[in-house]
């Protein structure tokens, strides 16, 4: 999941206007359609460095290891998955705010 | 900065700084050449047609968490473009120190390359995949 903002004056999903913010589970593919054609920016997130390499030009030895980033969804998955990287504090992402709403 | 020998490059694929197992930089930022000659002329007449870029790079192959093969490996499976970013010295972007950056699309992954007793190097093209091309920042 990543967290969102809306760049255009169009509403998104019929409830987000232009600057709103919300968390979404796109694919690969629909999150590169809606970035690319300026729609939607990715809200930057935190993220630790896990190992001693430079990321962002943080190094997971670094007094702080942690950056800001605003990461497409594979671009992520490819460091997380190569033990580059991890979010921080994934816990505190709004979960709720792509809800139907209820009726 | 005068004129100087590449000892220091400066190396950053998807965020990642990989300048410690570089060896090798070329950056290409070309434009098609179009052939617009007319009946009547008497020389041939050139315009630039549309804008490519390349940034290729030779990298001593590593296994390791978090280095060459975990960083460019899941690239080849990917179409969304990554930043790449080369620069002459690891000092910060300046003037006398420009970037070449461009958000691109790694075509060919080759995880070995070498022969018995060599060094395992292999080499890295990342083609533009966007609009903007390749891009020269000093901030």
């Amino acid at each position: 999941m990543n967290r969102y903002k809306v760049m255009l004056p169009v509403l998104v999903n019929g409830e987000h206007a232009q600057f709103d913010e919300f968390d979404s589970e796109f694919t690969v593919d629909e999150e590169r359609t809606n970035v690319q054609s300026g729609l939607l920016e990715v809200v930057p997130r935190r993220y630790r460095v896990l190992v001693d390499t430079e990321v962002y030009g943080v190094r997971g030895t670094d007094e702080d290891p942690t950056f800001s980033a605003a990461m497409l969804i594979e671009q992520e998955q490819m460091l997380v998955n190569g033990g580059h990287i991890e979010r921080v504090d994934d816990a505190s992402v709004k979960k709720t705010t792509t809800k139907k709403k209820e009726g | 900065m005068a004129i100087f020998a590449m000892t220091d490059g400066l190396v950053i694929v998807n965020g990642v700084t990989l300048s410690d197992h570089a060896n090798e930089i070329t950056v290409e930022d070309t434009r098609d050449e179009v052939d617009i000659t007319a009946f009547g002329a008497t020389s041939k007449a050139i315009t630039k047609g549309l804008g490519d870029a390349k940034i290729t790079v030779k990298f001593f192959q590593d296994f390791a968490a978090a280095k060459v093969h975990a960083t460019l490996q899941p690239l080849i499976s990917s179409s969304t473009g990554i930043a790449v970013e080369v620069r002459a010295t690891s000092s910060a972007r300046s003037a006398t120190n420009p970037a070449a950056l461009m958000t691109g699309l790694l075509m060919s992954y080759s995880m070995l390359d070498g022969a018995i007793g060599d060094a395992s190097e292999i080499t890295a093209e990342f083609v533009n995949s966007s609009q903007s091309g390749m891009t020269y920042p000093t901030v």
